[in-house]
């Protein structure tokens, strides 16, 4: 199922960018597009001569091939001062026009900022959803629950600027912020952050639900009628049971997280690869936006693959066929 | 024989029948959050309507002279860097953000429908097509997806209407150029937020088909048109009207989202997303002209989602929470 789905995604994307309002020989050429000599000559280079399915083929060929071809921005001209210019900072290939070094080299940042995101999402979505079911029903729970809808439901672009106010203008605790200087400066935190405030709501409600579900079962009550201290209830017999469904959709999570970090590195003036995507979309260097559609693409088609894989494996009653 | 039949009625009636609908509302009159949603949905449509008649300013009226203000008796939000009024900018973008919202929500309701409905009833080749066009849509990362299609939308539509200008003299004007923005969106939402109703749709009609009272009906010789509109279409309506209030919503910050990122409503048009992305630079300096549009867009976008929550929780009762 997995390949004909991403050949489709890759033929709508190459179709959209086939179509598209730029014309990738003006973006290369700049001001000099109306020289017809020179136009012909740089269209032939880029092989935008060919027919479209033969051009379509050949892009198959080189993404499944690994090499994913090259920005525009090889070719010189206006593109690449606009696909380039503005990434720097540690981890960031700023000088490679290769797709792929382009995408994994701004995926690195995305994936780092997603991990402390994830860090996040572990130690304090969990805590909260096991204190909602443990005070289930109580003013306690609904407070976390609702504040949790409010936290998931405000986009990053609303929650991002109101923390930079907060943290750096009211109670400057902050002092540099934007940009990226590896996953252990302090730029890193904030970003992190909002990134994390979005998926906090599916991690609360699942450990919510999954304590609520064992909270009268019989190995709970054993636990407790041997003289263990609730803590230790909680921790050890009561968390390990409903951990498996948070678990699986913490999977899903990374993958929102990977696709979702845009607007948080365009608040944040972060070079990751949601950035790259708005940069490339907004220049015309069509075969960098593209390759990152189809990473991220793939990322979503994996994760949703192996999310139905492991319900699979964690209950028997479900098969394939 | 009257009296009798009464009787009869009496001793079987229970002491007080309540509809699902009656009920649904007693429900949501209950859940004070999903008030508040009622409230904003209500205050949002007033002041997308009424929206220009409440100011005195042009949302497009600059003033060079007082740019960057914060709020006063002659601007009560302040004004912008170009000048202009916040709260009419706020009101307006409440405007575009309304017709978003009810223009995709119809767009993919309608087409959620349709395929949804096809699927399940005809089954065979056409759902096995709308199940992997549902599968490839949700393969994409959405907003890139709505970005993509909006950039490349905006072309042919520039094109289509430069073509209708030289051939028929069809001009429009500069301040309207921003509907051009509304139909490039409404397409590009449209054609990326479908496939949920269309799931939802078929999920329903398919686990509905297997239920006893349908087989009861079907078993009673009632054709499958009585089946569908007294059955099928009630039955589905809870989840539906869920989906609708939620996908409004969503349609609503997607609308933001795009324009945020500088492909959806374009500039002096006026949306949050697009107020946002244009002040972002003033955080530091004017942070009251970054926060206004985000905490309005912040409080519609929690009423429509708990207003969902409440109508989930009063019309599917079999899934109620607490």
């Amino acid at each position: 199922m997995l390949a004909p789905t991403v050949i489709i995604v890759m033929l709508i994307t190459f179709t959209l960018g086939y179509y598209g309002p730029i014309d990738p020989v003006r973006a290369v050429l700049g001001e000099e597009w109306e020289d017809e000599a020179r136009y012909a000559e740089v269209k032939k280079a880029l092989g935008l001569d060919r027919p479209f399915v033969i051009q379509f083929l050949d892009y198959m060929g080189t993404m499944f091939g690994g090499h994913w071809g090259q920005s525009l921005s090889a070719f010189g001209g206006v593109a690449s001062d606009r696909a380039v210019g503005e990434g720097r900072g540690a981890g960031f290939s700023g000088t490679s026009t290769g797709v792929r070094e382009m995408v994994l080299g701004r995926l690195a940042i995305s994936a780092q900022l997603s991990f402390w995101a994830l860090v996040f999402l572990t130690v304090f979505a969990i805590l909260l959803g096991v204190l909602a079911a443990v005070k289930q029903n109580t003013t306690v729970d609904y407070a976390i629950v609702t504040s949790s809808i409010i936290a998931s439901s405000i986009p990053a672009y609303v929650i991002g600027p109101v923390l930079l106010i907060i943290f750096v203008l009211k109670i400057p605790v902050f002092k540099t912020v934007g940009g990226w200087d590896g996953m252990f400066s302090r730029q890193a935190i904030l970003p992190a952050i909002v990134l994390a405030t979005g998926p906090m709501l599916v991690i609360v409600r699942q450990t919510r639900a999954g304590i609520v579900e064992v909270l009268g079962k019989d190995f709970v009550r054993t636990a407790r009628a041997k003289g263990m201290p609730e803590r230790l209830v909680v921790a050890r017999h009561m968390l390990r049971t409903a951990m498996i469904p948070v678990l699986t959709s913490l999977g899903l999570v990374t993958s929102g997280l990977l696709t979702g970090s845009l607007f948080v590195e365009q608040i944040f003036n972060i070079p990751g690869i949601g950035k790259l995507a708005i940069q490339t979309l907004m220049s015309g260097d069509h075969p960098v936006f593209m390759g990152v559609v189809l990473f991220q693409a793939l990322i979503i088609v994996t994760v949703n693959l192996l999310t139905d894989l492991l319900y699979g494996g964690l209950d028997p009653r479900v098969t394939y066929d | 024989m009257t009296a009798d039949a009464g009787a009869q009625h009496d001793m079987f009636a229970m002491p007080e029948q309540r509809s699902l609908w009656q009920d649904a509302l007693e429900q949501l009159m209950r859940n004070r959050l999903a008030i508040f949603g009622v409230f904003v949905a209500f205050l949002l449509l007033f002041v997308s309507i009424f929206g220009p008649w409440l100011s005195p300013y042009d949302y497009t009226e600059q003033n060079l002279f007082r740019i960057n203000e914060g709020p006063s008796i002659d601007h009560w939000l302040g004004t912008d860097g170009l000048g202009r009024d916040m709260l009419t900018r706020i009101l307006h973008g409440a405007r575009t953000a309304f017709l978003v919202g009810l223009i995709v929500t119809i767009g993919t309701t309608v087409l959620g429908v349709v395929l949804g409905a096809a699927g399940a009833f005809l089954g065979g080749w056409v759902d096995a097509l709308v199940m992997r066009l549902a599968d490839i849509t949700m393969a994409f990362p959405d907003i890139l997806l709505a970005a993509f299609i909006s950039v490349v939308f905006r072309e042919k539509v520039l094109e289509l209407q430069l073509h209708l200008q030289e051939q028929y003299g069809w001009t429009i004007s500069e301040g309207n150029r921003v509907y051009l923005d509304y139909l490039v969106i409404f397409g590009s939402l449209t054609l990326v937020q479908w496939y949920g109703k269309a799931r939802l749709v078929r999920g329903q009609i398919l686990s509905l088909r297997e239920k006893e009272f349908i087989e009861a009906e079907r078993a009673l010789g009632a054709s499958n048109w009585t089946i569908i509109l007294s059955h099928l279409v009630p039955n589905s309506l809870g989840p539906l009207i869920v989906s609708i209030t939620v996908g409004f919503g969503g349609a609503m910050l997607s609308e933001a989202s795009l324009s945020f990122l500088g492909v959806g409503i374009q500039p002096p048009g006026a949306s949050w997303g697009e107020m946002i992305s244009d002040n972002l630079g003033q955080w530091r300096f004017n942070p009251h002209l970054v926060v206004m549009p985000g905490v309005v867009l912040a409080i519609v976008v929690l009423g429509f989602n708990f207003l969902g929550d409440g109508l989930n929780d009063a019309l599917n009762p079999e899934q109620r929470r607490r």
